[in-house]
């Protein structure tokens, strides 16, 4: 079974054309190439509709890290 | 230059959220009497007003549609000015993300894709906001209170609780639209200089602005 990193992974590398992209728990905005403000709206949804939640600002204003965004969406799972 | 008499400067409260959405918006229209956000996303000014209205209540900090990042200038009760400042990344994020994440959050789906196709054009200027540096946007004086000084009081006002608060931080910064001349210049009077240009070739961004370059103002603070 997929882990969530691995469903984030599998999203960023496939919207940011970065195929064999690996993520850490780390990463953030700031270590990841093509992740800003541009791509930004685009990966949170197509995150929301593959797991079919939605977050709301507060939650999106709590995402710094990679592992941020992973303990979110287990918290809706 | 007159100095107003009688001005306070105080931190906006809930009450101005009103006054803090037409900062926003004459602010933008101060870029070439149009609102970028509206052509970015394809919506017209009373939807901007209304996310604006939703984004400001929820009262996120750092990033320039946060009503704790506003001071407002008043005198005898009367709104006649607001400015926004804060320090960029400090709480991990940048306010660029938070301002995206704000907008994805409160428009609808095909807002967004309007904003992926346009986006592009608008970030040829985009200048990278410096962490670790206070970032001044959103500036409105109520016409009649203008060349009074109280554009001053409110850069000042808000460097020292800033500053403050953080020490550390050694520079302050605004971006404007080169076009504007008026506003360019009242921010050389309150300290400011010019520090980076940006222009595009690409004539797109005049879809978007009434000017093809951006200007990077800085007050060294240490």
């Amino acid at each position: 079974m997929q882990t969530t990193i691995e469903l984030i992974t599998e999203v960023f590398a496939t919207l940011l054309k970065r195929p064999g992209l690996k993520l850490t728990m780390t990463d953030s905005p700031d270590t990841v190439a093509g992740w800003d403000s541009l791509t930004h709206p685009e990966l949170i949804t197509a995150i929301e509709e593959r797991l079919e939640i939605d977050f709301d600002f507060r939650e999106l204003a709590s995402i710094k890290t990679i592992s941020d965004l992973v303990s979110l969406i287990e918290s809706k799972l | 230059m007159e100095i107003q008499p009688g001005i306070q400067i105080r931190n906006a409260v809930d009450s101005d959220i009103e006054f803090v959405i037409e900062t926003i918006i004459q602010a933008e229209k101060g870029n070439g009497n149009s609102i970028s956000y509206c052509k970015l996303f394809n919506i017209n000014e009373l939807e901007f007003r209304d996310v604006l209205d939703k984004i400001l209540n929820e009262k996120i900090c750092n990033f320039e549609f946060s009503l704790l990042n506003f001071k407002i200038a008043e005198t005898n009760g009367i709104k006649v000015a607001a400015y926004a400042a804060w320090v960029e990344g400090i709480v991990g994020i940048s306010s660029g993300i938070l301002k995206i994440s704000a907008l994805k959050t409160f428009l609808q789906k095909e807002n967004i894709l309007h904003y992926k196709m346009s986006a592009p054009v608008v970030d040829e200027i985009s200048i990278r906001r410096q962490p670790g540096t206070i970032q001044f946007e959103s500036i409105y004086i109520v016409e009649e209170f203008r060349g009074k000084n109280i554009g001053k009081l409110l850069v000042e006002a808000q460097l020292t609780d800033l500053t403050v608060k953080h020490p550390e931080v050694e520079a302050a910064h605004v971006q404007l639209m080169k076009q504007n001349s008026v506003s360019l210049q009242a921010h050389q009077k309150y300290g400011f200089e010019v520090i980076k240009e940006k222009t595009s070739l690409n004539p797109q961004i005049l879809n978007f602005y009434s000017g093809d370059t951006r200007v990077l103002m800085e007050i060294k603070l240490r």
